[in-house]
Order: structure tokens, then C-alpha cells, then sequence
């Protein structure tokens, strides 16, 4: 019931956010609070799920990466980024802002990375036949380059003709790729836990993951910002969703054996 | 209450909850051909203990190493009870 709740958090946050938009509101300052509301409640959610994890455990320093990223595009947004941060306006601040950008999303995509693994670290097999596992691999690779790719496509020209600020966006928009064909060891990982409490915490980051996946498609099709924002909300929020399930799963595994042995 | 289940059964009914059925099951059967050489239809009672120790990496990874021996230690007492 408590899992089904957590499904429900990012559905019912895109639901209070069209209403505000249906009512009228200022856009601008509805997208400016949304966003900040957005991260802050991921971060949130990985944190919980790190600090449940002991000092030395491997998925307290995968969530304490993940983490690590909101906090930093948080700060980006409150100090130095341009027309939003306090310092936003000061001639470093686009140099320091693409740093920390850099910092947020290396960290971003080594935790994910590791989450990801966590199969082969454990040692167990990943649902599917080895064929099956493939071609599951082979679409989400697909599907990330037909979201992302183009984003690569547009920084990366802007690199070659000198704009060195775009070589943020272009670390960005391929680290975005390698987490998005990610979904798929995240999605397998899911499946074969299907029936267990851990199993949410993996279908609720691929749900995370395939948000940002369609924000970032969102921004290379230029669908607007309504969709666009949209779609940062539910990633994020799936995001906080699946960090509370981990620290739940985690909290109550003693518990589900007892109940479990009757 | 839990004498009629075989050991394999025993460990995989116990971490069913949290890795889900299908899952739990496969890591007793992968678990015990690689620590104890047999499949889990052929474990004894003693085996338990072995068959825990050697689950224990993976229930360090998924649940950080506290809950991990928790979950050992309730499985071992079940097991003995």
C-alpha cells in the first residue's frame, strides 16, 4: 500500500501543477517554483535512501552521487546561474556554474552507473534470456539516441565553432545518453525483483529515468516548456519516489522475514 | 512450524518479501550449486548456516550490511526453531 502511495506521489504533482497552469497562474514563476520544488524533493528522496544505507555500503554511496547532483544544480540555480542566481550576473559566473554542472553530472552518471551494476556486484542473474536482455540493452540505446542525440548533435557544433561553455552541454547531453540506455539493466533489475519490496525502488528509477529521458526528447523536438517541465517533474518526483522505497525496503526487510515465516 | 520445509524453501520463503519470489528462489538455487556444490532440492539442515553465509555478500549490497545481518540472524534463528 505504502509502495502504491509513492507510484502515486509524481502523478499527483503533475496534477497540481496543470491545475496551477489551468488556473492561470504567472508561468514563469509557476515553471521558477516547480523547478526548485522538483529538485529539492529529489534530493530528498536520495538522501533518505542514503542515510538508511551504513557508512561503506555500496548503495549509500550510489544514492549519495545521485544526491550529490540535485544538491549541486540546486546551488547552481540559487548563486550562479544566468538570470537566476544571486551572482548569476558577475562575469565568472557562467565558468563556475558550468563546474559545478560538470561536478553534478559526473557524479550523477557514476551513481547511476552503480545502480545499475548492482546485479553483477551482488552476483545474481538479471531477468530474461541472454537474447531477450539484448534486445532490451540494443532499444534503450536507441531510444536514448533518439532523444538525446540530437542534443549532442547541436553542443558539439557549437564546441567545434568555439562556444567552450556549450562543452558543458556536451558532457551533459552524453551523459544523459549512457544513463538513459541504462533503463535497461534498471528495468531487468525491476522485473526480477517483481513481487519483493526492492523491486518498487528499481521500477520507480527506471520511471525516473525514463522521465528524463523524455524531458531531454521534450527539449530536442522543441515541444515547449509546459511539456518540458512536465517531464522534469515527474522524473524528479519519481526520483523522491524510489529513494523512499529504498529506505522503506530497506527498514522493513527484517520485519517482511517475519512475516514472511508466519 | 516450519519443519516440513525443506532448507532451500525455508531461506527463499524468508527473502521472498523483499526480492520477490522469483528472485529469491533463483539466488538459494544459484548460491547453493556455487558454495555447497549441490542444487537446492539436495540441501540438509545443516546447510543452512553455509547457505546464509554465502547470500550474505549479496544481501550487503541490497540492504547495506546492518540490515543484511539482521535478516542472516532472524533467518538462523527461524531455521533452529
Amino acid at each position: 500500500m505504502k509502495y502504491r502511495l509513492l507510484l502515486a506521489v509524481p502523478f499527483v504533482a503533475l496534477a497540481a501543477f496543470l491545475v496551477a497552469l489551468a488556473l492561470g497562474a504567472d508561468r514563469a514563476h509557476l515553471f521558477r517554483v516547480e523547478v526548485e520544488l522538483a529538485k529539492s524533493a529529489a534530493l530528498f528522496g536520495c538522501a533518505a535512501a542514503a542515510l538508511r544505507f551504513g557508512r561503506g555500503d555500496y548503495l549509500r554511496a550510489a544514492w549519495l552521487l545521485l544526491g550529490q547532483c540535485y544538491l549541486l544544480i540546486l546551488v547552481n540555480d540559487v548563486f550562479f546561474r544566468a538570470g537566476m542566481g544571486v551572482a548569476g550576473d558577475r562575469p565568472w559566473a557562467p565558468t563556475v556554474s558550468g563546474a559545478v554542472v560538470l561536478v553534478a553530472n559526473a557524479g550523477q552518471l557514476v551513481g547511476t552507473v552503480m545502480i545499475a551494476r548492482v546485479w553483477r556486484v551482488a552476483g545474481f542473474e538479471l531477468a530474461g534470456s541472454p537474447a531477450v536482455r539484448r534486445g532490451v540493452v540494443i532499444a534503450a540505446i536507441a531510444i536514448a539516441l533518439v532523444a538525446a542525440g540530437d542534443l549532442v548533435f547541436t553542443s558539439g557544433r557549437a564546441v567545434v565553432h568555439g562556444d567552450r561553455v556549450a562543452l558543458v552541454d556536451l558532457f551533459s547531453s552524453v551523459a544523459d545518453i549512457v544513463s538513459f540506455a541504462l533503463i535497461a539493466p534498471f528495468l531487468l533489475t525491476a522485473i526480477a525483483f517483481r513481487g519483493g519490496s526492492l523491486g518498487w525502488t528499481w521500477a520507480l528509477l527506471t520511471a525516473s529515468l525514463f522521465g528524463w529521458l523524455l524531458f531531454d526528447a521534450t527539449l530536442s523536438f522543441g515541444a515547449g516548456p509546459t511539456l518540458s517541465e512536465a517531464m522534469r517533474l515527474l522524473a524528479c518526483t519519481f526520483g523522491m519516489s524510489a529513494g523512499l522505497a529504498q529506505r522503506m525496503a530497506v527498514r522493513a526487510a527484517p520485519v517482511a522475514v517475519a512475516a514472511a515465516q508466519g | 512450524m516450519t519443519r516440513s520445509k525443506s532448507p532451500a524453501e525455508l531461506i527463499a520463503e524468508g527473502l521472498a518479501s523483499y526480492l520477490g519470489p522469483h528472485m529469491a528462489k533463483s539466488a538459494v538455487k544459484t548460491f547453493s550449486t556455487k558454495a555447497l556444490g549441490r542444487p537446492p532440492e539436495m540441501l540438509v539442515h545443516a546447510d543452512i548456516a553455509p547457505l546464509l553465509r554465502a547470500l550474505r555478500p549479496m544481501l550487503r549490497t541490497l540492504l547495506g550490511a546492518a540490515e543484511a545481518d539482521n535478516v542472516i540472524a532472524h533467518l538462523t534463528k527461524e531455521a533452529v526453531a
